[in-house]
Parts: structure tokens; sequence; C-alpha cells
């Protein structure tokens, strides 16, 4: 789980790989490939990785359908379906991860496809490194969430980008027309030009007092290098300049000439992302820095992207930012799905028109798909103790983990730091494990929160149909008269931890739930039905009640 | 910014959730001062700064030198300006004034704490005499300021008339105030608060005694009868710990105050009937069998192994009922008799009408919120137990039932509205942040019995929630 997860509410829930978002690439998937697009609920039909066999219904208007009825039933009763679970599954146990491994291609579908166990080790949520792969090397266009992410991801930078570029073209605009004085006195009317020869030939459009002229206004200097920045006498001539590419220009040649009043982030450098100070066009100009107040921050941004590759050398581009910002812009290659640096000049990059790439073909052949999928303890001990649809082998003897080993190492290795010590009936695994299971047994796909800053995410049929509802946080109680005499207490949480949990989850659009698991006093018994059966789970909604708004 | 696509959302598709997106939001915005001045602007005087100059929606994070910024950002200053330039007068018309007499009360019973006695009382059918449902929340002993008139519209949901002492006693048919009701209205510049010099009778003299004291009171000048006290003379006298009679502690006061400055209407909590009559539908012989039958083949787990036996399954419901392990909590109407008492962080403090319900102070309609107050630094969150027995205080409300409706969203609905609610407010050094805690039941809702409840065909559930757009500009707050 090393990718970096943007916690703003805009991107769409991690676990949840949601396709089809934007009309666009609907249409754009109905022209080229429509003849496989099989519905979601399709693909994951099954809520646990056991099927069911049920008779079909029969019509009471519709006498045929009885012996379809009662074909089937014969048939099934003659020739019986393998009893279920009929797949058991193989994982194996990697202790230096903590988690089982399922290598088998078809168990990883299998398990992910019914029931949402487990995430590639390569993938965010659902295991698709493979897939992804193919499409990075041109093989088709295969729809991947986590490329739809970035693509979506950079939609909206660029978005954000236009935007911010449209507030600056209204700003300037005001700023020119507030600068605009007809020209009344002697002096300014002498320096009219008098015919549109005179015009082209006036190297200064401006005026001595710091205003321009309306000539000047309507009729932009081509543009050019502000030379005129660094010698005090020239007025303001690039005020006059409204295309926007001259402003990207204006700004880094301040930067280089080393006239930009603020110090740009990194250090000698001329060119800092786009969030860091720049607005160099206008502070460039002496005239109007003292005219207009200082400035902490400002965007800076060119009119085209050139490219999706940056050398350091180039000038900044909204991708820019995000790629400069603490990460090495194609380093991560396994999380991160950033696509493969293009040839530049490919114009915004489009994950679906991706062309295919002179070594795609070289490459293919020997694609491998080498990622696992892995099982929290949580989800592989529900296989096994639930299902029954998982064996776990120990890869150091090479044998089946019965479940009594099983639930006795998950438990034995929740402890932190690792003791020997007698087993508890409050251990983290036993806690965490009657939460997941309760959710479980009601038909819920629990997932781990971890990056909600809670313990689980609950899905209602699990995260390729909906983003998760609720985030549990799961909490111990000791209300049994054993805990009252041996004095023991729930962890004290403060306020300011609750409120900060909270905080995150409305933002993300969850609904809290504070789970108490209600711990039972000890007991000789250590299979885990007659110790799980001891334990009650309560749950809380936690939300934030905002006085102006339930007034009325 | 012409593409802020914070907008409102849609008329969700989601009926669950949609009150989440102002959740999203700070309930405490800045305000705006240029609505202050459309309400203060008298029509004879030309007011420059005009509601009609408000848009909202846009926010500029830095001065980009335009005049026309300039001229905005001064008009909303100036605006500020006349706002808070407003004179503050106390109405000369009505003189509200107090008595500070702390303890004419104080050998009154107190006000019964248990809410199992009045649970029992209703249950058993026999009406509460109308004397009694009137002393319900009268706490007479907490009552320290008394009125000498009772006009006005903030007596409306504030103070009580005192009617049980005997016939002729002094301050009786007088509207006295708790600690908290005089405060606020001190604060809020409505009554003026006086240290008696005198004793009750003189000051406050009964109606049957007015004929004689009428002369009497005639010569006494007001500084003969007592001195004005100050705002912070009035801090000292009701500010108090927990539990001090005729006082009220500092969280306590600061929620109320701000719940009344938001317009709430606000009493000191009395125990609630907690339910009507317990609804428990006989079952027909038929259901009984039936549930005899489930029992007994219940099954038992094996120990180690698959809970789900192998075979042949025609449905998932089988399935999942043999996963049934971990207990459930079953939410029901009547709490056992031996609910133990909330204590005292997590009980319920204060009862919350909204200002729109029709309100009789003596005869409160069920609150709509109920609300206990919590220090922040005093206390931690609260324990299984605590939360319990608070939420068990609080009257039974399960979620409205919308039977045979097995959509996620009504799922989702169900489940967060729960089988009872508390706020509560937890104050930090004056910091009040309201929380909501509800009981849920998950158990309630078998997912795996309906089909439905999976999301299918709509894709990526929550769209057209104005989710996708560009939020991450973060409104500017941090910056």
């Amino acid at each position: 789980m090393a990718d970096v997860e943007n916690p703003a509410p805009g991107a769409p829930g991690p676990e949840a790989p949601e396709v089809l978002t934007t009309p666009r690439l609907f249409k754009q998937d109905k022209s080229s490939t429509k003849p496989q697009k099989i519905p979601l609920h399709q693909i994951y039909a099954l809520p646990a990785p056991l099927r069911t066999f049920p008779l079909p219904s029969f019509y009471p208007n519709n006498p045929l359908s009885l012996f379809h009825v009662l074909w089937a039933w014969t048939s099934q009763a003659l020739s019986p379906p393998r009893a279920e679970p009929s797949v058991i599954h193989q994982g194996h146990w990697s202790p230096e991860t903590r988690s089982v491994h399922i290598r088998d291609p078809k168990s990883i579908r299998a398990l992910w496809e019914q029931g949402f166990f487990g995430k590639g080790n390569y993938s965010r949520s659902e295991p698709n490194w493979l897939k992804r792969e193919q499409s990075r090397q041109g093989q088709g266009h295969k729809r991947v969430s986590e490329l739809l992410t970035v693509q979506r991801r950079e939609e909206r930078k660029m978005m954000k980008w236009d935007r911010a570029r449209k507030e600056q073209e209204a700003i300037l605009k005001t700023r020119l027309a507030e600068a605009w004085v007809a020209p009344v006195g002697p002096k300014e009317l002498l320096a009219l030009p008098n015919s549109l020869q005179d015009l082209l030939v006036l190297p200064v459009a401006g005026l001595a007092n710091g205003h321009t002229t309306p000539d000047s206004l309507s009729h932009p200097t081509p543009p050019r290098a502000p030379i005129s920045s660094t010698s005090p006498g020239v007025p303001p001539t690039n005020i006059s300049t409204l295309s926007p590419p001259e402003l990207a220009v204006n700004g880094d040649q301040g930067g280089e000439t080393g006239k930009v009043p603020f110090p740009s982030l990194n250090d000698g450098h001329p060119f800092s992302p786009p969030e860091t100070p720049a607005m160099k066009p206008a502070s460039t100009s002496r005239d109007i820095v003292a005219s207009m107040p200082k400035r902490r921050k400002s965007v800076r941004f060119s009119p085209t992207v050139e490219s999706t590759t940056f050398q350091l050398g180039d000038p900044p581009s909204p991708h820019l930012g995000s790629s400069t910002n603490g990460k090495v812009p194609n380093g991560d290659m396994t999380n991160e799905t950033r696509p493969l640096p293009q040839p530049a000049g490919a114009g915004p990059p489009n994950i679906l028109d991706v062309p295919v790439a002179a070594d795609g073909a070289a490459a293919s052949s020997e694609l491998v798909d080498r990622e696992h999928l892995q099982l929290s303890p949580e989800e592989a001990f529900y296989l096994v103790f639930g299902l029954g649809a998982l064996s776990v082998i120990d890869p150091a003897s090479g044998k089946t983990m019965a479940a009594q080993d099983l639930f006795h190492l998950f438990r034995q290795l929740s402890y932190f730091p690792h003791s020997t010590t007698p087993l508890r009936p409050d251990d983290p695994f036993l806690v965490q494990y009657a939460v997941y299971h309760h959710f479980r047994s009601l038909g819920w796909v629990p997932r781990p929160g971890i990056k909600f800053g809670v313990d689980w995410l609950l899905y209602i049929g699990g995260p390729v149909f909906s983003h998760a509802e609720f985030a549990i946080m799961v909490l111990p109680a000791y209300t049994d008269s054993y805990w009252k005499s041996q004095g023991r207490e729930p962890p004290r949480k403060s306020w300011q931890w609750l409120h900060s949990i909270s905080r995150v989850q409305s933002h993300a659009l969850k609904t809290m739930v504070i789970v108490y698991v209600d711990i039972p006093p000890p007991t000789q018994a250590s299979d885990p039905s007659a110790l799980l059966k001891r334990y009650t789970i309560r749950e809380f909604i936690m939300k934030r009640w905002l006085s102006n708004r339930s007034r009325d | 910014m012409p593409f802020d696509d914070e907008d409102l959302p849609p008329a969700s598709l989601n009926t669950a959730s949609d009150d989440a997106p102002f959740d999203a939001e700070d309930g405490d915005q800045a305000q705006d001062f240029r609505l202050f001045t459309s309400l203060l602007a008298s029509p004879g005087k030309q007011n420059q700064a005009s509601s009609k100059a408000i848009r909202r929606g846009e926010k500029d994070f830095e001065s980009h030198g335009t005049r026309a910024q300039e001229s905005v950002l001064e008009s909303s200053r100036s605006a500020m300006h006349e706002v808070l330039s407003y004179t503050r007068q106390h109405q000369p018309r009505n003189p509200f004034r107090g008595w500070y007499f702390p303890d004419r009360w104080a050998d009154m019973p107190p006000e019964s704490e248990s809410t199992t006695d009045t649970a029992t009382n209703k249950q058993s059918g026999d009406r509460p005499t109308k004397n009694h449902d009137s002393a319900q929340g009268l706490f007479a002993r907490e009552r320290i300021v008394a009125l000498e008139s009772d006009k006005g519209t903030m007596l409306s949901s504030t103070g009580r008339v005192i009617t049980s002492a005997e016939r002729f006693s002094p301050g009786r048919l007088k509207t006295w105030l708790l600690p908290e009701e005089a405060l606020f209205l001190i604060e809020r510049g409505t009554l003026d608060l006086w240290w008696p010099a005198r004793g009750i009778e003189e000051i406050l003299p009964t109606d049957e005694g007015q004929a004689e004291s009428q002369a009497n009171s005639e010569k006494l000048e007001d500084c003969e009868l007592g001195v004005p006290l100050s705002l912070q003379a009035a801090y000292a006298l009701f500010i108090g710990r927990d539990g001090e009679r005729g006082k009220i502690s500092l969280e306590k006061y600061q929620v109320y105050s701000n719940l009344r400055r938001s317009g709430y209407r606000v009493l000191r909590a009395t125990p609630l009937p907690l339910q009507s009559s317990p609804t428990r539908t006989p079952r027909s012989l038929w259901q009984w069998l039936f549930s005899l039958l489930q029992k007994t083949s219940n099954p038992r787990y094996p120990e180690y192994g698959p809970l789900v036996r192998p075979g042949l399954y025609r449905s998932y419901v089988p399935i999942f009922e043999q996963l049934a392990l971990v207990q459930r909590h079953k939410p029901t109407p009547l709490p056992p008799s031996e609910v133990p008492q909330p204590g005292d962080p997590f009980k319920i403090h204060f009862h919350i009408w909204k200002s729109t319900s029709s309100f009789i102070k003596t005869k409160p309609p069920p609150p709509d919120f109920q609300m206990a107050v919590v220090d922040a630094r005093d206390s931690g969150i609260p324990t299984l137990e605590q939360l319990d027995s608070l939420l068990l205080s609080t009257p039974w409300d399960p979620p409205t039932n919308d039977e045979g409706k097995q959509g996620a969203g009504f799922v989702y609905k169900r489940l967060k509205h729960a089988w009872r609610n508390a706020i509560l407010a937890v104050v930090d050094r004056g910091l009040i942040s309201y929380m909501r805690f509800g009981e849920m039941a998950f158990g309630e809702e078998l997912l795996y019995e309906n089909t439905n409840t999976r999301p299918r065909g709509k894709r990526g559930g929550r769209a057209g929630r104005g989710r996708g757009g560009g939020r991450g500009r973060g409104r500017g707050r941090g910056k």
C-alpha cells in the first residue's frame, strides 16, 4: 500500500474503482469496444465464494414452469453438484508480510469477484497489475481503475489550471481598464501618434507618468522578451501586452534575471512549481509594482501544454506541480501508474488514446502476471473458519495449517511487542475479527480503512458498486463484572482524537460509526466458535451536529 | 472563480445522504456584515452598502491590485464599521428588574431525578395529577432571581411562576429565573439585576398585602431597596461548580447561551416519559411454533471447522444464517428496569426545541433534541456503559418504518436515523462542538436477505452529488 492517496474529497474513494463516470468515456467506450461489456453486477454476482443452486421459480399461470422446476430438481437430485464450497483456494502464509498470499490467478479473480477479499500487492485494491501493464504497453484498450483515476486527476488539474488562467485574465483586464486614463494634458495629447504608421514605428507606447495610452491598449505590441524590465526608466510596456504567451515568458525571464522580488522556493533554481510565488509578469515592471501591494502567492501559467514530460528547464505547466511535489516523477512505477514518458508534443495525456509504443509488441510477449493477492489475517481467517473456502499452507512445513493453528498464530502475532504470554480475550486480532465477522455475516463488505484513519470501511455490495458509506472505529469495552473486579478500563481516548477522525470522515463524506466490542471474561475454551459467541458488538453513529442547520 | 463547481448538489439521488454535503462544510461561517447593514438601514439614510451587492460564492484570497477589488473590500469594510458602530441601547420602555434572592426557595424539595419514576407512572396508566405535571421542570429550589414584572416576549421560554408555595408567602406568583436564564438576560441587556437591601416582603409585596404596603413602597426609593449589580457580579453570583444550588457551571452556561443566541428554546432537562406503553404485539400460535422450530434448528457451531457446512444451497440466506456467530445488538423499546442512572458528565442536561415549534413553557412538547454537556479536558470519549445509559435515558425513536424499501439508500437512511439519539456538547474552554450520538443496530438490517440492496447498473454510487469537482481548492481556509 505504498500509493499516495489524495485525501481531497473530490478524488474518488480509493477502494472504489468507479468505472465510467465521465460521459465522454462512455461514448468512447461504446464506439470502440462495444461487444465485451459485461455488467458489473454479473461479474460480481456472488456475495461469497460459494455458489447456490436456486430452483427456477414456479408461475401458477404457466403450468410449463412446473416442469422446469421438476426437471431442475430431479437433475440436481440425480447428479448433485459438488458440495459447496466446491473450490478450496490455496493460500500461502507469508510470515514476513503477515498476510496470506494467493498466487493462482484463478483464485485471485475468484476471491476478488466473490466477496472482494484481499488486495493485489501491486494494485490499490483490485488485482489488475497485468491489465495495467498491458494497457501501458499499448496492448488493447483496457480500462483499469487506477489509470482512470490518473486521468481524472489530470483532467481536474487541467480544469483548475484553466480556471486560474481565466481568473488571471479577468484580473488583468480590469487592471488595464482601470489603468486607462483619457489623455487630457498638452504633453499627452502631443505624444499621441498621428497615424497608424506612427504607431508601428513608435517603440514605446506608454507615457512617463505611468499611464498607458488607449492606442497601446488597442494595439498590443507583439510578444518580445521584456528587456525593459531591467531598465528603470522605460515605461511599462508589458502592461499592454495582453497575449498570454508573453506572460509566461515574462515570468521566466524575470526569474532568470534575478529581478523577482520574492525568492523562488527551490534555491538557486529559477523555476518554481505553479503554487509558489510568481505572478512575475506584473511584478517585473517597476511602476506597477509600486502601485500594487506586495503579494505572497500567485499562479503562473502558460496557455498551452507542450508535453507531458518535463525537463527541469522546461517552462512551468500545470503538470509540474504534482510531479515535483515531493515525488520523483517516474519513481514508483508499480503503484502510481503514471503513464510512461511520451514523446514531446503529444498533447495532453489521454490514457485511452495512448499510441502504441514502438517497442510495445516486443515487450508484450514476455509479460507475466507477477501480482499476487494478499489477504489480511482477518480476511484469511474468515475464509478458513467461516466459509471454509481457503486453506493456508505453512511455508516452513509445506503443509496445510489447521484452523486452530491459524487462529493461535494470528492472535499471537497481533500483540506488539511480540510476547508469548497467554492470550487474552481482548487481543487485537480477536477484537478486530469479531467486528469483521459481525459485518460479513450481515452481508456487508468490510475492507481495511487505514487510508481514512479508521479500522474498517463498510461497503454495501462491494467497492465496485458504490462508495463506502460507513467508517468503522473499533473500541474495546469492559462491562463485565470480571473486568470491574480487575479494575480493567478501556484505553482513554481524548475528544481531540475523536474529532480528528470525525473531521476526516465528514470530509470524505462517510458516516462515522463507533463500534464497541464488549469483551467477555476469560474462559477455558479456546476454539473460535465458543469464544466469538461471547462477544457483543454495539454500534453507535457519531456525527457533528450543526446548530445553525438544525434550527428549523 | 467562474468554474467553481462547488455548487449545491442536485436533488440527490441518494435519499439517505442528502444532508451529508452540509456536514462537510463548517458550521460557523464568517458573518457577512453587509447583510446586517441592510437590516439596520433606515429608509431615510442612504445606505451605500446595499444587500444587492452581495454575491456569494466568490472569495478572493489575495489582493490583485485592482480598484474594483479594493472598492468591494472597502464597501464590505464600511458595512462592518457601520454595523459595529451601531449604538446598543437598553430600551427604556420595559425596565426589567430582577432581585437576587438566593435562599428564598432553598427549602423546596429538589427536582426528582429518576427517570424510571415517571416511566412507571406513565406506564401504569394513571395520569399524573395536574399539579405534579406543572411541577415538572419547575426547579423551584434553583430559582434565585425574582422578576418584578412578567411582560415581554423573552419570557415565553424563560422563567417560571412559582405557584406551589403557600398562599400569602412573598415571592409567590412572581416569575423566578434560573441562574442561566438570569445571566443570559443580563448579558442580553434585557434584565437589571439588583441586590436587595431589604427583605423580600418589602421588595416584592404580595397581592393581598399590597394595600398596606402600598404606602410603604411609595416612600421607599430605589436606592433604599437595594443596589444594581454589574455583569461581573452576576457572573460571580451565578457561575459555580456542578451541583451547587442556585449556580450553573460555566460550560453549561456557555452551551445554554450559545443555543439561546442561535434561536433555540432551551430548558433544563426533566425526566421524560421514555416511551409509550410497551407495544408487544401478541404472537400468534403459528409464529410461536415457528420460532420454536427455528430455535431447535439453530445449528451447533463446529468448533474450528467452517461455520458453513459443505452442502448444496438453494440461496444465500442459510449460508449467512450459519455465519451469525457474534452477538448482535437488538434495540428494545423498554429499557430493563435495572438500567443504571447515567452518571454525571454523560447525562441529559438540556432539552432543546426548535424555534418553529409552538411552545408553552409550563407544558413543553416533547423536545426536539436532548443534550449532555461535557468538558473536553476533564473527560474522554464515553465508555460503552456511559454511552449506553445516556442513550437509554432518551426516548425510543426508531427509524420510520418504510417496510419493503430495500434500496441501499433506504438501508443507509434507517441506520443513520438510529434508534435513540442524544447530542453531546463538548466544551473546550468556551469552544463548543456538538456531536450527535445514536444507537445503531446493524443487526436489524440483514443485507443478505434482499438482493436489491446491491446497487445495480448505476455505477459510482455517489454520482450526481457534486463530488467529482474541484473541491480540492480547499476554499482557501488554510492559506
